[in-house]
């Protein structure tokens, strides 16, 4: 069912917001289908029982909250048989722009019977209501569909306009985009190029291309709020609200240095460094903390947003740390541990006075660990010096100097190594092996899926692309909406 | 044709009963009608519970002999419904070591009988399956069933929570008491005082009748002609959608004759329940959604969960948790999950205790709920409410494991209108210090709660299901029934 591919909670959140004006608060949506790791997954997953039951709640509340405004939008001031006319064709333009196509005369049909017997505001508002329900639950907006012209393998004009829409913005086709897919325009890549880069410029785009690379870096839901009291102590009570206000920005700068790779400039910007949400962070909390000249803090890993999301809710997490940038970042894959891998740590007699990584190195040494710890560990052992929210801890609770170099293997490039949290983020945005990643995980966002084996040679075209630009994001976007491959429907097996 | 005669032609009886703003109007009349007929069986309902971690220090709940035992001083809230519970000591996770898993990652199978991957469940929960059952059958209430519960791991970056609908699909649980008041009776209208509808207010429900059918035709009009284009994998795979929405049709009525002695409880209001100092306050109102729900036939399936697998839960701070030093699981503080990764001492006894009594003495005040709450056939709701409470990880006084997953305790109350005998406790066969590792004791534990499942299955009428999950093992729990 990779023809369907649900829309995710920013999505929905973008496009209500695009056509109605308003949209219920991103948290009460459904939860996004994940991968493990990496960007969502949304094709060919559906909406489970709960999650439709709690969507109709949810759109039951926006249409409520929404009638007033959305009858003074429709432009609809008259009376009885004309203003449910009017009505009408006011509901049936609002649902084609939901469905991302034309309505059938059928479904105008049952749109129509919602405002029967209406012509008096009470009346209407009542409708209006139940219109965004009949819209806003439907299947044709909830999936977008992917089926294609007949057996062509191609996809409909309105589905290419469609899928080009969500990838550069999360919502649906504007009207220049809908009069260009109606006209055929879009089989020109030159002309989805063209699109492309109009609808990344708006505001929208802006947007969605932060949620790519926060997605990417796994920090693009809550995380912050969940740490303990002592953790969030003086970060205030709006703390997840202005270091995820900070990440954005910093992200958009990034994207903005057009002199400078995309990889480059994430992984060295230094942008969020003067914001206040960022100060408090920088200033310490709880005691022995607070940024020194040993921290030299830069780019989107000694971010305080990503830090939280890849940590324990107190103390540090280099484990959690380390697989994140090896599964997240280099695309690897971290076996599961053993069933008895906690039990045989906690059991290891280790000595005392050790540092903070000579005990966790102690207690993975052993047979059942090794192996998988030393091609994530270290990387995470570069972060050890970070509280759960990227406070700088001073020293190591054993009174020694932090021990932050390392270096592990890659398959594609040179080994990494590095002696500081920022050495490795700088060696991480030219790394050939992180390049590959992040062409794939750019497959993956426009696509809603893992490539699988017939993808290989299209990801490869992009990775080609990636390395060649040293990770330029516009430029693998450009490159995938202008293969043959963007005009398909989704293809068989991974 | 007058007024009334016209608007009458319009709907049909069952319309009329079905719809909520008609109800508010008619429903006094219609209940009347209704309470002559003879009053059948109350139908039954199931809850399933969820603990997260573990007692780890202690052997719970029970000990002694079937008739004559006594409970462990961490479950002592539960002693006033003693006679109405089966103890269940020593049994493990649903098919341990049957199907892989260890440690927290086998709370994600503990209602499933799957494995885990390693802590995503492979298959959907029992609650799932019953729901899905009770709907295709026209017995379910307004919803299948509900998730429910205090806190959610997968919601918090963590691993899985309790409940699954499918392979790999953890179901976030609703942690605000608020939003599932409003997803079940935000629509629900209480029973009007007295009194005729007039012309006015029939034309007004009419209208709303009429409009909030149109709107069920359009969906499922979609349903179906999106159905069509994606051939049968495709439509299989969007039924469980569609199966939804066509179940609306029947919250257009949150009313029937049960509604004569249910009443919409108070909404909880807007707080900060993930604030541990919420705690109670959040418990004690999902305690009244339960029982309100399932007294209104809103449901008859709820699961619940005290948080997902290795909750890092925290309670107020009148509890007195201590605070855990950093343990090797990377968390600290004043929470559950960080105690289980420490080594044994009077300070992680005294930690462990609190979060099991806590979790006995919310579960104690849901029996007493169900006691006192009446269904639509004035019989208490545990007359025909089976309760099932499984915790994550279990426990000997001994233990040097963390994350033992032999030892479980398992409590169940409620005779299921006689399908149970209670008032007893049951020893599993699992040995005292049963580990991650596993032996043959723990297998065939595993199997007694693949088993005990089955009979819930059965208690909820699925009795052509003869085993759950992945598990080699078929039949219900015998013991059960004594």
């Amino acid at each position: 069912v990779r023809t369907l591919r649900r829309l995710s909670r920013d999505e929905l959140s973008t496009t209500f917001q695009q056509l109605i004006g308003r949209a219920p608060p991103r948290d009460v949506l459904p939860e996004d289908p994940r991968a493990h790791v990496g960007p969502l997954e949304g094709a060919g997953s559906l909406f489970v029982a709960t999650e439709v039951e709690k969507l109709r709640t949810v759109i039951d509340e926006l249409g409520r909250s929404s009638a007033p405004d959305l009858l003074a939008a429709s432009g609809c001031k008259l009376s009885g048989d004309a203003q449910v006319g009017c009505l009408s064709t006011w509901a049936r333009q609002l649902a084609s722009l939901a469905f991302r196509r034309p309505l059938t005369p059928e479904e105008g049909a049952r749109l129509d019977k919602l405002f029967e017997g209406g012509g008096r505001s009470e009346d209407d508002l009542l409708a209006i209501r139940a219109l965004v329900g009949a819209v806003f639950m439907a299947p044709s907006f909830l999936y977008r569909t992917e089926l294609g012209e007949g057996d062509t393998g191609r996809l409909t004009a309105r589905e290419l306009g469609a899928r080009l829409a969500y990838l550069a913005t999360l919502g649906p086709p504007d009207a220049e985009l809908t009069m260009a897919a109606d006209k055929g325009l879009l089989r020109d890549p030159a002309e989805r190029q063209r699109q492309l880069e109009r609808l990344l410029r708006s505001t929208a785009g802006r947007r969605a291309l932060s949620i790519l690379v926060l997605e990417w870096l796994g920090a693009n839901e809550s995380h912050v709020a969940q740490k303990t009291p002592k953790v969030l102590s003086g970060l205030g009570s709006d703390a997840e609200t202005a270091l995820r206000a900070s990440a954005e920005k910093a992200i958009g700068a990034a994207l903005d240095t057009g002199a400078e790779p995309t990889l480059a400039a994430l992984f060295g910007t230094t942008a969020y460094l003067q914001d206040a949400a960022f100060a408090k962070v920088k200033a310490g909390g709880p005691s022995g903390t607070g940024d020194t000249a040993e921290t030299q803090r830069a780019g989107l890993l000694m971010h305080p947003l990503v830090i939280a999301a890849h940590s324990k809710d107190e103390g540090s997490s280099p484990f959690q740390f380390g697989a994140f940038i090896r599964e997240a970042l280099l695309c690897d894959t971290i076996p599961a541990a053993p069933p008895d891998a906690a039990e045989a740590a906690t059991m290891t007699v280790v000595p005392a006075g050790l540092t903070m990584r000579e005990d966790l190195e102690a207690r993975t040494s052993g047979p059942t660990c090794k192996g998988c710890h030393a091609v994530f560990a270290p990387l995470g052992f570069a972060f050890l010096p970070f509280d759960p929210v990227g406070r700088w801890m001073r020293q190591d609770p054993s009174g020694k100097p932090w021990d932050l170099a390392g270096e592990v293997p890659s398959h594609a490039g040179p080994p990494l190594k590095f002696q500081s949290p920022s050495d490795l983020s700088r060696a991480l945005a030219s790394h050939p092996q992180v390049q590959d990643c992040f062409a794939s995980v750019v497959y993956r966002w426009a696509f809603g899926r893992a490539p699988g084996a017939p993808d290989a040679r299209f990801v490869a075209s992009l990775q080609e692309v990636a390395r060649r630009t040293q990770g330029r994001l516009p430029a693998i976007l450009d490159a995938l909406v202008a293969s043959p491959e963007f005009l398909l429907v989704p293809s068989g097996g991974e | 044709m007058t007024m009334s005669r016209a608007i009458r032609s319009l709907i049909s009886r069952r319309d009329l009963v079905r719809n909520t703003a008609l109800m508010t109007v008619l429903g006094p009349v219609l209940r009347s009608l209704e309470a002559r007929a003879a009053a059948p069986a109350s139908p039954r309902r199931v809850i399933l519970i969820f603990s997260p971690n573990g007692p780890m220090q202690a052997a719970g709940p029970a000990s002694g002999s079937e008739r004559a035992f006594t409970l462990h001083d961490w479950w002592k809230p539960l002693e006033r419904h003693k006679a109405d519970g089966i103890f269940l000591s020593h049994m493990a996770p649903t098919g341990a070591r049957v199907v892989p898993g260890g440690g927290h990652g086998l709370g994600g199978q503990m209602f499933s009988g799957y494995g885990a991957a390693p802590y995503l469940a492979r298959g959907e929960t029992i609650d799932q399956v019953i729901g899905k059952r009770l709907e295709a059958e026209g017995r379910a209430g307004v919803r299948r069933s509900v998730v429910w519960g205090t806190s959610s791991t997968s919601r918090s970056g963590g691993t899985g929570d309790a409940f699954y609908s499918g392979p790999g699909r953890t179901i976030s649980p609703e942690v605000d008491p608020q939003r599932a008041w409003t997803e079940l009776f935000s629509r629900f209208m209480a029973p009007a005082a007295s009194g005729a509808p007039s012309a006015e207010e029939m034309l007004r429900a009419s209208r709303a009748l009429s409009r909030d059918k149109s709107v069920l035709d359009f969906l499922n009009e979609d349903c179906k002609a999106l159905a069509a284009g994606l051939g049968a994998e495709g439509a299989r795979k969007l039924d469980e959608h569609c199966t939804t929405i066509r179940g609306f049709e029947r919250s257009l009525g949150q009313g029937s004759a049960s509604l004569q002695r249910c009443t919409r409880p108070t909404a909880p209001g807007a707080r900060d329940w993930s604030n541990p100092e919420q705690i109670d306050a959040q418990a004690s109102a999902f305690i009244d959604l339960i029982a309100a729900s399932l007294a209104c036939e809103l449901t008859r399936v709820v699961a619940f969960q005290f948080g997902g697998q290795s909750a890092r839960n925290r309670l107020a701070g009148r509890y007195g948790v201590p605070s855990s030093p950093r343990a090797n699981s990377g968390d600290a503080g004043p929470a559950h999950h960080p105690w289980t990764h420490q080594r044994a001492s009077a300070t992680k006894v005294a930690a462990l205790k609190i979060f099991t009594t806590f979790y006995a003495t919310q579960v104690a005040a849901l029996v007493d709920k169900l006691k006192s709450t009446s269904d639509a056939h004035g019989r208490p709701l545990l007359d025909s409410t089976l309760v099932v409470w499984a915790s994550e990880l279990g426990g000997n006084a001994k233990n040097t494991d963390d994350h033992q997953t032999g030892s479980l305790p398992v409590v169940v109350f409620g005779n299921g209108q006689g399908t149970f005998k209670t008032g007893r406790y049951l020893r599993g066969k699992s040995v005292e210090a049963a580990f991650t590792g596993g032996d043959s004791g723990q297998r065939e534990a595993g199997r007694d709660m693949a088993r005990l499942l089955v009979s819930v299955l059965h208690y909820m009428g699925l009795t052509n299901v003869s085993r759950v999950g992945a598990t080699d093992v078929s039949g219900p729990l015998a013991a059960l029934a004594g």
